[in-house]
């Protein structure tokens, strides 16, 4: 509960950007996890200054803050736990300058990921990483939570690209991290320490990025596949070619059915298929045709009924809007979903593939995959219905079954989405105490008083000041 | 309360909402006003609290209200919902909370009325002449609210001396015989302000028609009704039309001048009828109707009609605005844009987003002319980066919306009409 003096003390430095209306309390208490807990007021800076100002407020009256991007989040990491002010950052959503000789821009956290995309590229430059939600999520967000997407296996990750950033702590101290340049060895790296702190270390205002020029060419490539292990073995042999595609991205049965049950399935696809491949490749006009014919004749021999290949343009464009349609497609087939990215090394993921397929048989859950099968982060999706009691306790044993399958295949509980409060019960599954108290230590000394986005990542078992 | 039922608009769908966030890539209000509310998602949730009796009746008001009902949320639904759809029928469920600004409330009133629309234009006009006449010297940027509407009104061409359907209606002689029978359905705007480019509607349709009849009882097409959710009133307008459509013979094509007309034909007639006869009708009115833009490129298949440009004088440049109803109801501006790349004497030159939405919104830019302004001028931005000499729209409630943000501008880039363009090209 936030006294209403505190409010005004709130109010003051936001104005009408500051809202406890209840129709405010009721939207921004939720993120696409679906999880919801209202707060006690939402505010949305437009400032590092304000920013400031409202976490020294928190460190004075002790109330939690929920930074926030689109709400695009899948693991509860933007909703609040037990009340207090979430922190938008929505309308904090300038592009501040686009440095072409340098390869540079620097951004606010509300940006939106395509749309950095989209002005780099009037310029000539290149922001690579592609979150499936890039139309609608944040920058700041895809910090916050190490966002990966479809470019990873040729381009990386967005902890890839974030040269550096400006972020508030807890006390409201400003802090600037990393800079501009390549280079750089001047003690511990903040930088990276923030991305993926989902908002638990501080509150990030600005960010500096890294660009690449941009590509002269883009192609699409489409396989068929009739046999979910031919599919699987034909994305290992493209990832031992001498040069790798922009992206491989894997969908499997259930998640084309979903797809056709949402209207949303690419046109002209054969009926029973087991699997698809979807390829980008990118790079200069020869070097595309020559590596797209390529993969094409590579695909055939490895088992694929069909193959297309198409350049830029509508077809193209309508294949990669129905991979990033999925996740929420998947609602077709059951009305709840516990959805997974777990991520294995490349060479592991046909075994986890098999494997979730045997956790899924063995729970008597529909389970549906696709995902980043070119970076090992396979979406791995246990489909129920909340109002049955039994198939949510076997969805959710399924799920720590996955945990546990991932982390043995060597791999990691989550590639992209963050631990949030969705996953926080399982961290120990992947790392052991040693490795959890090293983080906890890090949380104590940037937010003793466990005031930023608490019940995110740590099991909930920590108290206030622990 | 409305009478009219509003099942027909998914009321209580609301619920399925997966809360993925993809309505907020596309939604106007939420661009312009970035606030969870202000999209599909926030409304949606909000709506299914109240249901479930977790929030108070009328919280969902103001967010309600502040919808363009454009369609891009339901476009772009990854499970197949109409929000939309969803939030007409909730608004018709509080028409009697008056939600909706009075003026909008007002002109929805006079939706089937001949009469009634008479007196909007000329009051509209009158409006529009006085402060066209107060802000002419006024050179500062927009201060107020007040002003960002005054634009507006200051923008609408001058009323016609006689409307378009005083000098044109019944049946029309066309030069096609194979081109069958064209209904024309005029729209408020072309019938009221811009005269001639209905005129040069007509002719186009009367070229490539066997005849073209022009209902003399039109009304309204019933949008702005729709809009507040007065169902009753929208289903009145469209049964008006469908009668004056139909009266003397079965049409091939009803084409209309606007694609916000085309559009409301097509998604709500088979929605706001009932009864067995007209629902028969409202389902063959609905696989008709077509802009104008449609029209030309259906039409095209025989006779490849370019428009020659004057001798001597240099290319066009065009940039196309497509307008929410003609992207997310109509195609996308497929059409539109085929027939201008035929045409000789044009370049097109595709502005930033050209789907992205100018802000008109019907009412919209009334009730919330901050926002409206926010997004009219992202538009004008990318306009401007085109380097265009002209912007052609279907939609004229868009082009209204355009030329009212130039008019003060050094470099004015006028929005038209493709029958306008086609005119200028003649020279």
């Amino acid at each position: 509960m936030l006294r209403p003096s505190v409010k005004i003390r709130i109010k003051e430095i936001f104005g009408d950007r500051f809202d406890d209306s209840p129709g405010a309390l009721a939207v921004y208490s939720y993120d696409a996890s679906r999880r919801a807990v209202q707060p006690d007021a939402v505010v949305f800076p437009v400032t590092t200054a304000e920013t400031s100002a409202l976490a020294r407020l928190s460190d004075q009256y002790n109330f939690p803050l929920v930074p926030r991007g689109a709400g695009s989040g899948m693991a509860a990491g933007a909703t609040p736990v037990r009340g207090g002010v979430v922190v938008s950052f929505e309308k904090f959503d300038a592009i501040r300058s686009i440095d072409r000789a340098n390869m540079i821009a620097v951004v606010e956290p509300g940006v939106v990921t395509e749309r950095i995309r989209r002005e780099a590229a009037k310029v000539g430059l290149f922001y690579p990483p592609d979150p499936a939600s890039s139309a609608f999520c944040t920058i700041g967000g895809n910090a916050a939570t190490a966002a990966g997407g479809l470019r990873a296996v040729k381009y990386g990750v967005t902890a890839d690209y974030v040269l550096g950033l400006e972020a508030v702590l807890s006390d409201g101290r400003i802090i600037k991290t990393g800079g501009k340049t390549i280079k750089r060895s001047v003690g511990y790296d903040l930088t990276k320490l923030f991305i993926g702190s989902e908002g638990t270390l501080g509150l990030i205002t600005s960010l500096t990025l890294k660009l690449v020029p941009l590509p002269e060419k883009r192609a699409t490539v489409l396989a068929e596949f009739i046999d979910v292990e031919a599919a699987a073995r034909a994305c290992a042999k493209i990832l031992s070619l001498n040069e790798r595609p922009a992206a491989i991205e894997l969908i499997d049965s259930s998640a084309l059915d979903a797809l056709h049950r949402a209207g949303k399935a690419p046109a002209g696809l054969r009926p029973g298929l087991a699997a698809i491949l979807l390829i980008e490749e990118d790079g200069s006009a020869a070097g595309v045709d020559m590596r797209a014919a390529r993969l094409v004749e590579l695909l055939r021999e490895s088992g694929a009924v069909k193959v297309e290949s198409a350049g830029e343009g509508e077809a193209s464009e309508k294949l990669w809007a129905a991979r990033k349609a999925i996740s929420a497609a998947l609602y077709k087939i059951r009305p709840d979903k516990l959805n997974e990215d777990v991520t294995v090394p490349i060479a592991a993921v046909s075994e986890l593939m098999a494997g979730a397929k045997k956790i899924a048989d063995s729970a008597g859950i529909e389970c549906a995959m696709f995902g980043h099968a070119g970076d090992g982060n396979v979406h791995i999706n246990f489909m129920y219905d909340k109002s049955i009691p039994s198939e949510t306790v076997r969805a959710q044993k399924a799920v720590g079954a996955i945990f546990e399958l991932a982390v043995a295949l060597g791999g990691v509980i989550s590639g992209e989405h963050g631990i949030g409060a969705v996953k926080a019960p399982y961290l120990g599954v992947e790392m052991d105490r040693s490795t959890i108290e090293a983080l906890r230590a890090v949380k104590r000394a940037f937010d003793p008083k466990n005031l930023l986005n608490p019940g995110k990542i740590f099991p909930v078992t920590q108290k206030v000041g622990e | 309360m409305s009478e009219k039922s509003a099942d027909g608009f998914g009321a209580g769908g609301s619920g399925a909402c997966v809360s993925c966030g993809s309505c907020r890539s596309v939604c106007p209000a939420y661009r312009a006003a970035r606030d969870e509310l202000a999209c599909a998602r926030g409304k949606m949730k909000l709506i299914e609290m109240i249901d479930n009796g977790l929030a108070d009746q009328n919280a969902d008001d103001v967010a309600l209200a502040n919808c363009l009902l454009c369609g891009g949320c339901s476009s772009v639904c990854p499970v197949n919902l109409d929000p939309t759809s969803i939030f007409v029928a909730r608004r018709a469920q509080k028409l009697d909370n008056k939600i909706s600004a009075p003026l909008t409330r007002g002109l929805a009133s006079a939706v089937d009325s001949q009469k009634k629309l008479r007196l909007w234009a000329r009051a509209s006009a009158g409006v529009s002449d006085f402060f066209g006449r107060n802000s002419a010297d006024d050179s500062t940027t927009r201060e107020s609210d007040d002003r960002a509407g005054v634009e507006r009104f200051a923008a609408l061409p001058k009323i016609a001396g006689r409307f378009f359907l005083d000098n044109f209606s019944g049946e029309l002689p066309g030069a096609n015989p194979d081109g069958g029978r064209t209904v024309y359905f005029v729209g408020c705007l072309n019938n009221f302000f811009q005269v001639s480019a209905a005129e040069s509607v007509l002719r186009i349709l009367q070229s490539r028609s066997r005849e073209v009849y022009i209902p003399q009882t039109q009304v309204c097409c019933g949008l702005p009704a729709l809009t507040v959710g007065d169902l009753d009133r929208a289903a009145s307008a469209v049964e008006k039309n469908i009668a004056g459509i139909f009266d003397g013979g079965a049409p091939d094509r009803v084409v209309t001048s606007c694609s916000s007309c085309a559009a409301m034909i097509k998604d709500y007639t088979t929605r706001l009828v009932s009864g067995a006869e007209k629902n028969e009708r409202a389902a063959r009115l609905a696989e008709i109707v077509i802009d104008f833009p449609g029209y030309l490129a259906l039409s095209d298949k025989s006779a490849r009609k370019r428009t020659a440009n004057s001798a001597g004088s240099k290319e066009i440049r065009v940039t196309i605005h497509d307008g929410c109803h003609s992207t997310y109801s109509l195609g996308q501006g497929r059409d539109l844009r085929k027939t201008i790349s035929e045409t000789s004497g044009v370049k097109l030159v595709e502005m930033d987003e050209p789907g992205a939405c100018c802000g008109f919104g019907g009412s919209f830019h009334i009730r919330q002319p901050q926002l409206a302004d926010l997004l009219l001028q992202k538009k004008l931005a990318s306009i401007r980066e085109t380097g265009a000499d002209y912007i052609v729209t279907p939609c004229p409630g868009c082009a209204l919306m355009l030329n009212s943000g130039d008019r003060k501008s050094l470099r004015k880039i006028p929005a038209i009409s493709l029958a306008e363009l086609f005119d200028l090209l003649k020279g």
